[in-house]
């Protein structure tokens, strides 16, 4: 199993980015890209060539599923593990998001130091 | 007479006999005599007579002669006498009035042969030159007549005839000379008989000779012959001149001569009367009268009338009064004779008789039908017949003896009256004692109890000489069956005749077999104008009809019989053959106008079948013709409707099977040409034949059939669905059927669609989640569907046709009608069309918070309300609970963040010391959202409170324009922040807003904000303040993005955001907008703005524009009699609220704000009420009540007090003052069962549970004692106790006494609020209230709490308490 070392980060809101891209590097050591948008994200994903994308669900224009669903038609990403960012974290909502093809949704808010630990977690799994 | 015959040939006769012969003897004796006398006179007479005549006729020819005389007398004195002078002469003579029968007097000339010649021309010289003498021839001697006068005439003939040539007369002539003496001739025919009637005449000549010549020899007076005076005589007439009247006794014939030979007959009077012999004359003689030579035989005879003369009846009345007398003498002797004879014959045979007669009457008397009643003279029935008997119902035993004043005898007359006694026929013959007859009585039969009528007769007949012997005989005859055929035969000629009297409807006319009107009744003399007698009998019929149509009939008819049928026949022909003929003819009333009538002709023949005469019988068919011409009409046009009619229609032979007129709708219907319907068999069309034949059976009955559903089926298009109607009719004169057809095939359909649709609604009505009820315009309940059973608890049946203000809480309850009646009549509507939230009331009582929708409807023409109920109570719940978790949430969220927000903070703005850049970074990330999640938490909060109504707004009055510029300082350093200038383009610095400061800043802190956020880098935020029409506009204008049309809509709702990405760079809640709305809304204003995509976005808002008020100058137009109000109160704000409030609802208020001024005001002005605030900066409120009440004018005027207490409790529940009341204390007993009642009418208990939280146990007691039948009370002295028992009991209500020793109450409120959200609250208000206050005021209310509606419903109460019942 290779190692999770390159995280593609797709989130609207500047100061969650500045936090999770800090608790991300500082404490999992990782890579991070960060994208402002789904848009973006499919630009620059290929490109990037992440390990894991962290995908937030609430986005202006391209929101997370749609994300999702269009980085899935890219060759080199149809199998990529893809973890949902969000608030809404009922089971049935969890589910939800599994069905679309994430293999697990991390809660908003986050604590940033179990941050990395949870997306290695969900990478491995 | 044969009793006198035969005595008159017996010897009893004989005396007759010799009676009668002695006067006839007697009789011819006198008559004898009588005779012989008479004939003797005759005779006398008759010969005196004779003479006469004799005489006479002598007499006259000497007379004549004497007049020749004088002629010839002329002749010898004159020698030559003129024709003149012999016309003078004879002129003289008067021959006609004295001599009549003389024809004239001549004279004729002797002329020799030799001088004839020169005679004859000298007469002719005299002027006749015709003249001659005749015969001509020669003679010895010739005469010629010279002169004859008068010479006219007959006479005329004579001149120049030679009298000498005729034998006759030249023997008289020769006669005369010869003897020198006058002579006359024997009978001759005159030469003036040249007329007719000739009569035998003679002459008479006198000699004229030559004076100068001797004439004594015959021989020589020949020749002195000069000529002959000489007149001629017709006999007759001179017989008659002589006689004169006298030949009516005497008959005579003068025959010249001795003989009676015809020839010699001169003159016979009895020629004319020839025929009138009837038998030879009584008398004659013979006389002889010699005349001039000849000797004339008179022969006389008596005249009948000369005969008649000397008969006179006694001739024949002697012997005949004598042989009358005799024969009577005779007569009478011989029928003394024989009567005496007879007399002693009839002694013996009446003798005989009697017996025989006897024996007759008793048989008679016996069987005779008649009745017999013998009576004796004093009236007793001496006997009676048996028909009697029968007819009295009585025998003779029962009657004999009786009298007839017996009561026994019932008799009445014929008009019923009583028939006394003594008027019985017996009786008044008895006592008048003569016969009466013809008496009709009624009697009582009593063997046959009824009356019997009898016709009687009563007769007294004396049977013996004395008068005990008189008897009187009663016989009458029973005339009941003859009475009662009358009767009824007169009945029944009554009735025919009043039958033809009374018939005044029908015109009878009879006529005679020749058509003379007989009979012209009544109904004819209506019909026809003329009465009975100008017709009957003087006209026929004829004059009643019209000429032609006679005429025109009578030639059809002889066409039909082959001969000429004219006038009455033309009428009775027909009849006569057929018994009768009922014929249409015209009459002609006596005006002229003509009559179409029908005619009934019956010939009336008698038993023998002769024709006795005609009937006719004729009707007015005016009425019939015009109804018959009508019917035609009608006919045509109903012929004409139903072509004309859109419906379908055709009518069938009756029987129902044959089409015989159809319209052009039919055949459509049916799909069949026109010309191929009739004949057709309507049944055919039937999709159930047995449809067809029940509808021909129900019309059989009589039935008319409207609007039947059929279904047809038609070939070549399929089935249709008609609404068909029969109807059985005269068509033509026969029984017929119409049938109408309504094409409903689509009708159908439609109705199937709408069933359906229907049923669909139904089911949508049924089974909705919100009730739907429907009201009439009086508000009776017309639909109520399961929702709205299951709302309100009452099944349909309970609530149909109730007013829908069952279904209401007080006071609307009672209010309903009136707000209906209100919209009605003005159309201002609280509800209708507009949807709000009220109040409803469940069956069980329940008052419940429902959404009321009501929509107008119009059905049949008159309004139908429709409303739409749903029963939020669940809505409502969720909504507080919603808000108080909402709160409740944001007071907890809140806290935590103070924390965090404030220890952020602090690092941030390092107080405790620098940070790595990084740390740095994270801290202010972290505090910037800490403080965005505290704005997010107020807004939230804000925006909840403001749904609830709980935001306090501070209302004041204030400048604009400073706030406008403490609003752009304070976010100026935003703006700068984003590189964003802010400025103030237009301002009003006169503008004066009354809002709340500090949510005006929110207002336009967010405006502002939002127009910094949205504005691009170095450009311009502009806000403007313009002041125009009462109101202040500030405009922010900004030149971003603006705002796209999709968004336009959505803008001032919560969390909306055009751009959600937008918001993470941009922050905001996204509740800004709808905050701010809210906020102007609530400060008065409206909210707007203008903006496009890509030109910016220019957000505007108006508020309205504060004036001080005037007294009175710009509140609404009052009533001028409207009630006053002194308002007292130092804070201006809750002034200007009380003035608000009252003048809106009609009242006058004056403010003042002191008390000073308070009682000056009310010294000079009359008050309906006052408002006071106790907390005043002069006087005391106490002190200003007890003056008031002191003045007499003011003692009675309503004090509304108006407390600005209890603020520290306003605190604690936050204001939240719903289900609070409040009661001042001391307690007004009555006025805190008001309360009670009021409050727990609402919790709808039956028994509520109520806890007192009250340390003064006495005043609990005093409480429990007012209300604890009602209630069921519970006590809590401490806040402790109230705490743990509304923790674990469920009250209804609690009754809070804010003065408790461990706490106040207020602090219980959170608790009750938390445990009890239901419960109602009394809250006692503290000491502070003084006793008097309370005792002297009507009510106290709380500034803090006060609704118009508090504070109006106070004022009304007392105002007018006869209006409005509710206590405050």
């Amino acid at each position: 199993m290779s190692t999770l070392q390159r995280i593609l980060y797709v989130e609207d809101e500047p100061d969650i980015q500045a936090v999770a891209k800090l608790a991300l590097e500082m404490v999992g050591g990782f890579t991070v890209k960060v994208c402002s948008s789904g848009e973006e994200a499919l630009r620059e994903a290929v490109a990037f060539a992440p390990d894991m994308i962290l995908l937030d669900v609430m986005m202006p224009g391209m929101d997370g599923p749609s994300t999702l669903m269009a980085l899935r038609e890219l060759p080199s990403l149809a199998e990529l593990p893809v973890a949902f960012m969000t608030a809404k974290v009922q089971p049935a909502e969890v589910a939800h998001y599994k069905s679309l093809g994430a293999r697990d949704v991390i809660a908003k808010p986050f604590d940033p130091m179990a941050l990395a630990s949870q997306v290695r977690a969900i990478w491995e799994a | 007479m044969s009793s006198t015959r035969t005595t008159l040939f017996s010897r009893h006769g004989i005396l007759a006999w010799v009676v009668l012969a002695t006067g006839l003897l007697l009789v011819m004796l006198v008559w004898l005599s009588l005779r012989e006398e008479r004939a003797r006179s005759a005779e006398a007479q008759f010969e005196l007579h004779a003479r006469e005549v004799v005489a006479a006729i002598e007499k006259r020819l000497r007379d004549h002669e004497q007049i020749l005389l004088g002629g010839a007398g002329l002749f010898d004195a004159n020698g030559e006498v003129t024709r003149a002078q012999w016309q003078h002469f004879v002129e003289r003579l008067r021959l006609a009035d004295n001599y009549p029968g003389i024809q004239g007097v001549g004279f004729s000339q002797a002329i020799p042969p030799a001088r004839l010649a020169a005679h004859i021309d000298a007469i002719r010289a005299e002027g006749f030159p015709d003249f001659t003498v005749r015969p001509a021839g020669d003679r010895l001697l010739y005469t010629s007549i010279i002169y004859l006068e008068p010479f006219v005439g007959r006479n005329l003939a004579a001149f120049g005839y030679d009298m000498f040539s005729e034998p006759t007369r030249r023997m008289a002539m020769q006669s005369a000379v010869e003897r020198n003496a006058t002579s006359i001739t024997g009978k001759v025919k005159l030469v003036q008989e040249t007329h007719s009637n000739d009569q035998a005449g003679f002459l008479m000549y006198v000699p004229v000779f030559n004076r100068n010549l001797p004439q004594r020899t015959a021989e020589e007076r020949w020749r002195a012959l000069r000529g002959f005076v000489y007149s001629p005589y017709r006999a007759g007439d001179l017989m008659q001149g002589i006689l004169g009247e006298s030949d009516l006794l005497v008959d005579f014939t003068l025959h010249d001569g001795g003989s009676v030979a015809a020839d010699a007959l001169m003159h016979d009077t009895g020629d004319a009367r020839a025929n009138e012999r009837i038998k030879p004359p009584r008398h004659s003689t013979i006389r002889h009268i010699q005349a001039y030579g000849h000797d004339w035989k008179l022969t006389l005879r008596s005249r009948p009338a000369f005969e008649a003369r000397f008969s006179s009846p006694l001739d024949w009345l002697v012997p005949g009064m004598g042989a009358g007398i005799s024969l009577s003498l005779f007569a009478l002797t011989l029928s003394l004779l024989s009567r005496r004879q007879k007399a002693m014959a009839m002694a013996g045979d009446m003798m005989a008789k009697r017996a025989e007669f006897e024996e007759r009457f008793h048989q008679l008397f016996l069987h005779t039908g008649q009745g017999v009643v013998i009576h004796q003279s004093d009236g007793r029935i001496l006997d009676a017949n048996p028909a009697a008997e029968r007819i009295l119902g009585m025998s003779l035993a029962q009657m004999k003896g009786a009298s007839p004043m017996d009561p026994r005898w019932r008799t009445i007359h014929e008009d019923g009256s009583n028939f006394p006694a003594r008027d019985y026929p017996a009786m008044v013959a008895l006592r008048e004692g003569h016969a009466v007859t013809g008496v009709v009585m009624g009697v009582w039969n009593p063997a046959e109890s009824g009356w019997r009528w009898v016709s009687m007769d009563a007769y007294p007949r004396n049977e013996g000489i004395a008068d005990q012997e008189q008897r009187i005989y009663s016989v009458f005859s029973d005339l009941t069956e003859q009475r009662a055929a009358d009767l009824e035969a007169r009945q029944s000629r009554k009735f025919l005749s009043d039958v033809l009297a009374s018939a005044s409807e029908v015109s009878i006319i009879a006529t005679d077999p020749d058509g003379l009107i007989t009979v012209f009744n009544r109904g004819a003399e209506r019909l026809l104008g003329y009465s009975a007698n100008e017709m009957v009998g003087k006209l026929t019929p004829a004059v009643l009809h019209v000429p032609e149509e006679v005429v025109a009939r009578g030639h059809a008819l002889g066409n039909q019989f082959g001969r000429p049928i004219e006038g009455f026949r033309v009428f009775v022909e027909m009849a006569e053959r057929h018994g009768s003929e009922t014929r249409e003819w015209t009459y002609v009333h006596r005006d002229g106008h003509l009559i179409p009538v029908s005619l009934v002709v019956t010939p009336m023949r008698e038993a023998s079948g002769v024709i006795t005469g005609y009937l006719g019988i004729a009707e007015d068919i005016t009425q019939r013709k015009a109804s018959e011409r009508e019917l035609r009409e009608s006919e045509q046009r109903f012929r004409s409707m139903l072509e004309t009619c859109p419906t379908a229609a055709r009518i069938a032979r009756a029987g129902g099977h044959d089409v015989i007129f159809s319209n052009r709708r039919y055949s459509e219907l049916i799909n069949v040409e026109p010309g191929q319907v009739s004949g057709l068999d309507p049944s055919a069309f039937y999709a159930n034949p047995e449809d067809y034949a029940d509808i021909l059976l129900r019309l059989g009955k009589g039935e008319q059939i409207f609007d039947k559903l059929v279904e047809l089926t038609i070939p070549g298009v399929g089935n249709k669905w008609t609404l068909a109607s029969y109807l059985p009719i005269q068509y033509e004169g026969a029984a017929a059927v119409l049938g109408w057809f309504y094409d409903i095939s689509d009708l159908k359909k439609i109705e199937t669609a709408l069933a359906e649709q229907a049923q669909h609604t139904q089911a949508i009505l049924d089974n909705m989640v919100d009730g739907i009820i429907t009201i009439d315009q009086k508000g009776i309940i017309n639909s109520f569907n399961p929702a709205a059973e299951r709302i309100f608890g009452y099944t349909v049946e309970e609530v149909l046709g109730q007013n829908i203000k069952m279904l209401m809480p007080s006071p609307h309850r009672d209010a309903h009608d009136g707000y209906l009646n209100h919209y009605q009549k003005t159309g201002e509507a609280r509800i209708i069309g507009i949807g709000r939230e009220v109040e409803g009331q469940r069956k069980d009582g329940e008052l419940f918070p429902m959404e009321l929708a009501i929509a107008e409807v119009s059905r049949h023409g008159k309004p139908m309300y429709v409303g739409m109920v749903r029963d939020i109570t669940e809505r409502k719940r969720m909504e507080r609970m919603k808000s108080e978790f909402v709160s409740t949430v944001s007071h907890e969220l809140r806290t935590p963040l103070t924390s965090i927000s404030g220890a952020l903070g602090l690092i941030v703005a390092g107080a405790l010391g620098a940070l790595p850049e990084q740390v740095q970074q994270m801290i202010a990330i972290a505090h910037k959202n800490s403080q965005r999640l505290t704005h997010l938490i107020n807004d939230l909060l804000d925006m909840e409170k403001i749904a609830a109504g709980k935001l306090h707004f501070d209302l004041q009055p204030q400048m604009l324009m400073p706030l406008i510029e403490q609003a752009l300082k304070e976010n100026q350093a935003y703006g700068v922040a984003r590189r964003v200038a802010l400025s103030l383009t237009a301002d009003a610095p006169e503008a004066v807003v009354r809002v709340d400061a500090q949510r005006l800043m929110q207002v336009l802190g967010n405006l502002l904000s939002n127009a910094i956020k949205y504005s691009p880098e170095d450009e311009t935020v502009e806000v403007a303040v313009v002041v125009s029409a009462g109101k202040a506009r500030v405009t922010v204008a900004d030149h971003g993005p603006g705002i796209p049309a999709s968004f336009r809509s959505h803008i001032f709702q919560k969390f909306a955001q055009a751009d959600s990405s937008d918001t993470r760079q941009k922050g905001g809640t996204g509740l800004g907008l709808a905050i701010t709305r809210e906020l102007v809304e609530r400060m008065g204003g409206q909210i707007g703005f203008d903006s496009k995509e890509g030109q910016g976005s220019r957000f505007h808002f108006e508020l309205p524009l504060w004036n001080v008020p005037a007294s009175t100058s710009d509140t609404p137009l009052l009533a001028a009699n409207a009630p006053r109000i002194l308002v007292v109160e130092d804070d201006p704000d809750v002034a200007y609220l009380l003035h608000l409030m009252l003048t809106g609802s009609g009242y006058a208020v004056d403010t003042v704000s002191n008390g000073t001024a308070a009682l000056e005001a009310l010294q000079q002005s009359r008050y309906a009420a006052m408002t006071l605030d106790l907390m005043l900066p002069d006087i005391s409120g106490l002190d200003i009540i007890n003056q008031v009440r002191q003045q007499p004018e003011t003692a009675e005027l309503p004090i509304i007090v108006v407390s600005a207490k209890m603020e520290e409790g306003r605190l604690a529940i936050n204001g939240d003052f719903a289900g609070i009341d409040w009661l001042a204390k001391p307690i007004n007993e009555a006025r805190m069962l008001d309360m009670l009642e009021r409050q727990l009418s609402r919790v709808g208990a039956a028994r509520p549970r109520v806890l007192h939280v009250e340390d003064d146990a006495e005043l609990h007691q005093v409480v429990k004692a007012m209300v604890a039948d009602r209630f069921d009370f519970d006590l809590a002295t401490t806040l402790g106790e109230a705490l743990a028992r509304v923790a674990q009991e469920h009250f209804d209500m609690v009754i809070l006494d804010l003065g408790l020793p461990d706490g106040s109450g207020w602090d219980l409120l959170p608790e009750i609020r938390a445990r009890l959200p239901d419960a109602r609250v009394v809250v006692l208000s503290g000491t502070d209230m003084p006793p008097e206050v309370s005792r002297r005021v009507e009510a106290v209310l709380l500034k803090s709490q006060i609704s118009p509606r508090q504070l109006l419903d106070a004022l009304s109460s007392r105002i007018q308490p006869k209006i409005q019942g509710d206590r405050a």
